[in-house]
């Protein structure tokens, strides 16, 4: 009698849901290439801007599998499809391998050498906390580095590091090579810059499965620090290189829009979609871009932000290798002359 | 004058019998099957985990008839997906309650037709997805339901044979956008998240076979549960099916050991 009536409501149950019906994929070598093809057809974001043929890719690596093609083999076709949307977002994780699209820095130069800044400019003596290293240059110009928004930025730590630099002429902020992590870092970071509420960007995301499904744009406001926390209001040149990723191009893309930043440096690598995360039936998961995030102006920020005007600086490999960073030295450059706090009135 | 009389005719009744809350403290352990598209387009299975509770009592005003009941359940799920490299947790919660009304029908059949409000919510928590790992649910919802027991004997041993349905027909859900992600709603989009719920996109049933042996002073229920949670909405599917096998205590008995002997009593019980 139990499995009578158990029958008769998953029948029931059955019977009213079919009508949303999930594609379902066998865990065999086509099926899971299927299930990788479908899964970024409907889900991934940026098709148009791209302009990426996505059924004739998938014609094109579909054709590559053969009988005799094993789970290794399956594992290369999908990874060199997805290298066709050429976006550093994307990866297939599997037990052996993670696959991982470099050509978005490998085919640009690095402009930074951490050990060039850590042995020429900070002559190894500097402060650090919550992830950012920082320490005032000679000539009273602050410096801070941030090499990872995944380093959660605690707010009395920022407190202090603000207040140690505050008898600055500029800050420098450095992000090169800062590979993204968190977006909420960007708005503790932006939040002491600012003393009115900002327009910082948009986020949109797909609505469906159809290639040009989006929602209209969704602003992202930043606000000003709470009254007590130490705010900067000076001049800051924020240093970028074709590293900077993900959270990290937001995070120039929100600072470009305001009036007392210089952006020096590389263009920056771009990420500026927020990832989403699916799977294969075989247990692969997979990552790509899924909402699209634009500057304040609307603009799409996946293909990455550009230097402010006549500020495009980069250093060869000579150059750092003779403990020269043409970057910072520039933004040193740019903030050397600037009245000390409390000296503009003798202007 | 009728209105007047009403009440003091219930009161009279009142007076005269006792209705005792019949409370019923149970748990359950079983399969769930969690299809969550917004997270995975796989199948997750695994154990599901169950406790709750169950309180019912006559009403004064028709003690015979009327009974007004309240469900509390908490729900855990350990699930993994087909390949068993990805884990999938759920936590949910839910709380209804409601009125029946109690027609005793040929061969000591009793039904019992009412409907309850219910609120519910939980989330389903892919452990390895970035910045998609969460599916909530959340509704409102207003339920029919209906039950059908008979009393029977084993050997002396009262037992009250149980089946129980309620069916969530019309409610208001929660579900994100097809691709949105919760940081867009932490930033403050709540646009196009509550969707009417109806059989068509909110299809929802819980069904309850259960066996209450009554000991007099106490009462064991054994039973089995069947549970269908779906919905669909902005091209996003869930659908959710459990089985589990539940026991039950209920302090105090059910009155089926006294009204199966005939023994006079003015206590009216609220299960059978």
């Amino acid at each position: 009698m139990k499995s009578r009536i158990a029958t008769i409501f998953s029948v029931l149950a059955f019977a009213l849901t079919s009508c949303h019906d999930t594609p379902e994929y066998k865990n065999d070598i086509k099926g899971n290439f299927d299930a990788l093809w479908d899964i970024v057809d409907s889900r991934y974001c940026f098709f148009e801007e791209k302009e990426i043929d996505w059924k004739e890719t998938g014609r094109k690596y579909r054709e590559q599998i053969k009988d005799e093609t094993n789970e290794i083999d399956l594992f290369f076709i999908c990874s060199a499809m997805l290298d066709e949307l050429r976006d550093g977002h994307v990866n297939l994780v599997s037990k052996f391998n993670t696959s991982y699209y470099r050509k978005w820095w490998t085919d640009y130069p690095q402009d930074f050498d951490l050990r060039t800044l850590q042995e020429h400019y900070l002559k190894f003596e500097w402060l650090s906390t919550s992830g950012i290293t920082y320490k005032q240059l000679p000539g009273e110009i602050a410096y801070m580095r941030y090499p990872s928004f995944s380093y959660p930025i605690g707010e009395t730590s920022l407190d202090y590091v603000l207040a140690i630099l505050h008898k600055s002429r500029g800050l420098i902020i450095d992000i090169r090579d800062n590979g993204g992590g968190a977006l909420t870092n960007i708005k503790t970071l932006v939040s002491r810059f600012i003393d009115k509420k900002i327009l910082g960007g948009y986020i949109i995301h797909k609505t469906g499965p159809g290639h040009s499904d989006f929602s209209k744009p969704y602003p992202i406001e930043y606000k000003p620090a709470d009254q007590g926390r130490i705010k900067w209001e000076g001049p800051i040149v924020l240093l970028t290189n074709r590293s900077c990723f993900s959270a990290a191009n937001d995070f120039a893309a929100v600072m470009k829009s305001l009036p007392n930043v210089t952006i020096v440096g590389a263009k920056t690598g771009g990420g500026g979609g927020l990832p989403f995360s699916s799977e294969l039936p075989i247990g692969w998961s997979v990552r790509f871009s899924s909402c699209p995030l634009l500057d304040a102006e609307g603009m799409c920020t996946e293909d990455g932000i550009d230097p402010s005007p006549g500020c495009e600086i980069h250093c060869t490999p000579e150059e750092l290798a003779s403990g020269k960073d043409s970057i910072l030295d520039f933004a040193i450059g740019m903030l050397k002359d600037k009245p000390l706090p409390g000296d503009e009135s003798d202007d | 004058m009728l209105c007047m009389l009403l009440p003091s005719a219930a009161n009279a009744q009142e007076e005269d019998v006792s209705r005792p809350v019949t409370s019923t403290y149970y748990i359950g352990i079983g399969g769930k099957d969690v299809l969550a598209t917004y997270l995975s387009p796989l199948h997750y299975n695994g154990t599901d985990f169950n406790a709750g509770g169950k309180w019912s009592k006559a009403m004064p005003f028709a003690p015979e008839k009327a009974i007004m009941h309240f469900n509390a359940d908490l729900y855990f799920s350990n699930l993994m997906n087909p390949a068993k490299t990805a884990r999938m947790i759920g936590l949910y919660a839910a709380f209804n309650w409601g009125m029946s009304w109690r027609h005793m029908l040929p061969h000591g059949i009793c039904l019992t037709a009412g409907a309850s409000i219910g609120i519910d919510g939980g989330a389903y928590y892919l452990l390895r997805n970035g910045n998609n790992p969460v599916e909530a649910l959340a509704s409102v919802n207003l339920a029919p339901r209906l039950s059908l027991s008979r009393p029977f004997w084993i050997g002396k041993l009262p037992v009250l044979a149980r089946n129980e349905v309620s069916i969530p027909s019309l409610g208001v859900f929660f579900c994100p956008e097809y691709g949105e992600p919760y940081y867009e709603i932490y930033l403050g989009n709540r646009e196009g998240l509550a969707h009417f719920g109806w059989w068509g996109n909110n299809f929802r049933l819980d069904n309850l076979l259960s066996f209450t042996l009554d000991f007099g002073r106490t009462a064991l229920s054994l039973g089995y549960r069947f549970k269908a949670d779906t919905q669909w909405a902005n091209n996003l599917n869930t659908k959710i099916y459990s089985h589990a096998f539940v026991i039950g205590v209920i302090p105090g008995g059910i009155g089926l050991k006294k009204k199966l002997k005939s023994t006079p009593s003015k206590t009216i019980y609220s299960l059978y």
